[in-house]
């Protein structure tokens, strides 16, 4: 409401100073129909914006100037000076009152009763005007905001996406000059300036989600009138933002969405009353921002969706088999929900049709690059919550190599890379196709050689020397198939823009990029890439990968095993490695007294155990621990991926090494990564004091599921204490990782609370304070015996 | 009402196009193709921090597959908010003609048809002229 009001205040007083000339203009001659016609207009209009804004009295003030100035307009009454000045006199208070409304002052009534009395009494001549008292344009606010067209925006916005751009080619100019230090310092001002302008444009492109939801209220009114039902909206979360672009490309899920949950979801009043439910339904829509994400929520209280039901339709369909079916899981089965002619509704209605709809929703949301999942319970209602990100003109994507062209496809669609050459996958031919077999998968795969490039066969042998590797993506559509390419570059953070309909037709491209190389690139649609390629999957198939896969990953974690600078063979855990970098040993120097690696406008701390050469090119292994990131410097070998060993021997003295395993015949130690980020990665470490030899459980709850899987626990397994995440499980002691409260109530002897921030409040611990969290397990454990 | 006319020469034919659709006229370098574009796209070629779509204008005419050498010159236009280079062999000048372009009559082939707006004269010389817009949508060159 209050956003409202201050639109109609800037928009209020915008127009009263574009049409203050046209006032000044019909005053000199009345008989001006256009001019009248302005003016009519603009108190028509304020009239209109009162009513809805409940301003009750300057409704009434409008209304009527509205009616003396339709009166003239109509030839009712003639424009004497008297009436003239009356009108104008009003049009005068209504900016005056419209400050007033600015400011949060009372709005002095009496003084407009003789203005109303003016232009009704004014026909008989000048003599009665009343005086105003003309002290308006002294103390009026200076307006505090700006309305900008779009298309100013969208321009401003694409300038600023071409300064990135050519600040890349600068960089890359700058970097093949070896200029001196002078230019760098200027250069990274720039870069500097040419950010925190990305960052304002993106800001003022950002509109409140309130006017997405705003059209809700009414769409849920008018829909379960003509359902006849009850339905109570709440919303939440009206203040987060998000591009406008975004909110525009949601408008039609959301709206879907509703119509669902209303039509199918929340039963008339007669049958929820006869489940034991509330007459009124309750739909709930909120939206909260979490990271660059936004997260919006949508849930009702209603019948719920049967899986069975669904499962059973899959079959009448012919979609899938019984079998199928029946070996499915619940929430396997809810998400038949996304496949297309899928419902469990009977009755075709006029509101949500049936059969078609949330498979369009998903595409749709996918296409912005976001996700979307659904929660349901047969006879408690159905949530459903979607992901998008903020913006949508960055896409982070893979660069990839096929023959001599470079192609990329967004970093949301891909959901694994193998490389042939390890021997991880086969490649078997059927039936004149190709499928890759992958862990017991079979996954079909288009070549894009042969697709893109033209001439050559399939068959040709020549082509396998060539393509090596396959990037398993996911279509919008669910279908899941393998990218046979010849190389993997890098991730990228690209600005893609709309390729020209030449282009488009071809009905495989999403748009055009210019990478850091100034290379233009073309970004592919995987979903046109399957349909290019003829590829039909079937469902069955699909659902099944995604189980195996799944268990696969937590069955064993992988590691990535290399060659470290000083010649000994090491191992990391491969969640927490991001990427391999090759960076020129002139972009690591020392900085703010530790070795940091300057990439991408940031600088990472580096981890080396031997010297870095003079000249040359490090290979470096950035590492997340979702949070911070170190790069660690490797040899130039071969990394090769592969299962992390059960076995470890741990380390006499807690260092960067946690302990040593034998891998095929050869010793590798694995790194201890806790030990790296808590030294490195700008938080206080210290030396830990040996360990304990000890069995007690600890249960770490809350928190970040990578940091708390890969980092904290390695920490405490090590100590010599057994980790569990599951709890329901008994344990001697709690570890809350969560910033948050995860674990309620105060002053809990077996809750330690572990915190992000370096100097945590009271009762917490810095989450890589080592010593500190080493000794409260001890002294913690020692108390209860 | 005069309008300014840039002449240039592809597949040995001379044709004339209105200046006020031109943005510049740059070098073709480092042409990436685009495998199954319409046939009349030879590529995208990156200019300053744009991406443009590289368009040879004979293919577009004739049908024949798109193909761009590096250094032919490229005639940077924009249609509809996209940049396109259309690739010619020769530029030779700009000239001024008073009067609109007369409609071309049938004895023109199908695809100098579809892309031209009609005809002026120059210097005594009949020229065709091309329509950018029509150029870079070319129906000819789908159904070849």
């Amino acid at each position: 409401m209050e956003d409202l009001l201050a639109e109609f205040i800037a928009e209020t007083r915008e127009t009263l100073g574009t049409i203050s000339g046209e006032i000044v203009a019909w005053e000199a001659n009345p008989e001006d129909r256009a001019r009248l016609d302005s003016v009519f207009r603009f108190v028509h209009t304020v009239k209109g914006s009162c009513g809805f804004l409940d301003l009750t009295h300057l409704q009434r003030v409008s209304h009527e100037a509205e009616n003396a100035l339709s009166d003239l307009r109509d030839g009712k009454r003639e424009p004497t000076p008297g009436l003239v000045s009356a009108i104008l006199a009003i049009i005068d208070r209504i900016g005056e009152m419209a400050d007033a409304l600015e400011r949060g002052e009372e709005i002095d009534e009496t003084i407009d009763e003789p203005l109303i009395a003016a232009l009704n009494t004014s026909d008989a001549g000048d003599a009665m005007l009343p005086i105003i008292n003309h002290k308006t344009t002294e103390h009026r606010n200076p307006a505090r905001s700006i309305r900008v067209p779009l298309e100013l925006l969208d321009r401003l916005m694409g300038g600023v996406s071409d300064l990135v751009l050519s600040r890349n080619e600068l960089s890359r100019q700058i970097r093949r000059m070896n200029a001196d230090d002078q230019v760098e310092v200027a250069f990274d001002r720039m870069s500097a300036c040419v950010a925190e302008m990305r960052d304002a444009i993106t800001w003022a492109r950002m509109q409140r989600i309130e006017s997405l939801f705003a059209a809700l209220p009414r769409l849920v009114r008018d829909l379960s009138a003509e359902l006849g039902k009850s339905v109570t909206l709440e919303i939440d979360g009206s203040d987060v933002e998000l591009d406008r672009e975004m909110i525009e490309m949601l408008r039609d899920p959301l709206t879907h969405i509703v119509r669902n949950a209303l039509d199918h979801g929340i039963e008339d009043p007669l049958e929820r009353q006869k489940n034991g439910k509330p007459c009124d339904g309750v739909l709930r829509i909120s939206a909260r921002q979490s990271g660059n994400q936004i997260q919006i929520r949508i849930a009702d209280d209603g019948r719920g969706i049967d899986q069975r039901k669904l499962g059973d339709r899959a079959v009448e369909n012919g979609n899938l088999t019984a079998d199928v079916v029946k070996a499915m899981g619940d929430k396997e089965l809810l998400d038949l929900v996304f496949q297309p002619g899928l419902s469990t509704t009977d009755t075709v209605s006029t509101v949500s049709g049936r059969g078609v709809g949330m498979d369009v929703v998903r595409s749709n949301v996918e296409r912005i690059g976001g996700t979307i999942e659904i929660e349901s319970v047969v006879g408690e209602g159905t949530k459903l919550s979607l992901l998008v990100p903020l913006t949508l003109t960055i896409i982070p994507a893979l660069i990839f190599g096929v023959r001599n062209n470079r192609y990329a496809i967004p970093r949301s669609n891909i959901e694994e890379i193998v490389s042939l050459d390890k021997g991880r996958s086969r490649i078997e031919q059927i039936g004149g196709t190709e499928i890759a077999m992958i862990r017991d998968d079979r996954i079909p795969v288009v070549r894009l050689g042969s697709m893109l490039g033209g001439e050559a066969s399939p068959s040709d042998a020549t082509e396998y020397l060539e393509d090596r590797h396959l990037v398993i993506v996911r279509s919008s559509r669910r279908e899941r198939f393998a990218i046979m390419v010849s190389a993997v570059f890098d991730h990228e953070e690209l600005v893609v823009k709309p390729a020209a309909p030449g282009i488009m037709s071809a009905g495989i491209y999403a748009g055009t990029a210019l990478p850091d190389n100034g290379m233009p690139l073309l970004l592919l649609d995987t979903a046109g890439l399957a349909s290019a390629a003829g590829l039909t999957l079937l469902l069955s198939n699909v659902q099944r990968d995604d189980r195996q896969t799944s268990e696969e990953i937590t069955a064993a974690p992988d590691a990535l095993i290399f060659g470290d600078r000083d010649g000994c063979c090491r191992a990391i855990r491969m969640a927490l490695v991001e990427r391999i970098i090759d960076a020129d040993v002139s972009q690591i120097a020392e900085r703010a007294g530790a070795l940091r690696l300057v990439w991408n406008n940031e600088t990472v701390p580096v981890v080396t155990c031997a010297p870095l050469p003079e000249s040359g090119t490090v290979r470096l292994l950035r590492l997340s621990d979702g949070n911070d990131v170190i790069a660690y410097a490797i040899g130039s070998g071969a990394a090769d991926v592969g299962p992390l060993p059960e076995i470890f021997e741990p380390a006499v003295r807690p260092g960067r090494v946690a302990g040593v395993a034998v891998v095929a015949g050869e010793p590798v130690e694995l790194l201890d990564a806790h030990y790296l980020f808590s030294e490195f990665s700008g938080g206080a470490g210290r030396q830990s004091n040996g360990l304990q030899p000890a069995k007690p459980r600890c249960l770490v709850v809350g928190g970040d599921d990578l940091w708390r899987h890969e980092l904290l626990a390695p920490l405490i397994e090590l100590a010599g204490y057994d980790v569990t995440f599951d709890e329901t499980e008994d344990a001697a002691l709690v570890i809350d990782a969560s910033d948050a409260e995860y674990v309620a109530g105060e002053g809990q002897d077996n809750v330690m609370r572990l915190s992000a921030n370096p100097s945590p409040g009271k009762d917490k611990f810095y989450r890589y304070d080592r010593t500190a969290i080493v000794d409260a397990l001890h002294a913690r454990l020692k108390a209860k015996g | 009402m005069k309008q300014l006319y840039l002449v240039a020469e592809a597949g040995g034919t001379r044709f004339a196009m209105p200046t006020d659709a031109i943005g510049s006229v740059v070098t073709a370098s480092d042409v990436i193709p685009v495998p199954q574009a319409a046939s009349m796209v030879a590529g995208l070629s990156a200019l300053r921090s744009n991406v443009i779509t590289v368009i040879d204008t004979m293919a577009a005419i004739d049908g024949r597959p798109a193909s761009v050498e590096e250094g032919q010159s490229l005639v940077v236009v924009k249609v509809d908010d996209f940049l396109y280079g259309l690739a010619v062999d020769e530029i030779h000048d700009v000239c001024e003609c008073a009067e609109a372009p007369e409609k071309l009559g049938a004895a023109f082939s199908p695809g100098w048809q579809q892309i031209s707006t009609g005809m002026i004269e120059v210097e005594g010389h009949p020229m065709v002229v091309v329509d950018p817009a029509a150029l870079v949508t070319s129906p000819q060159a789908e159904a070849a």
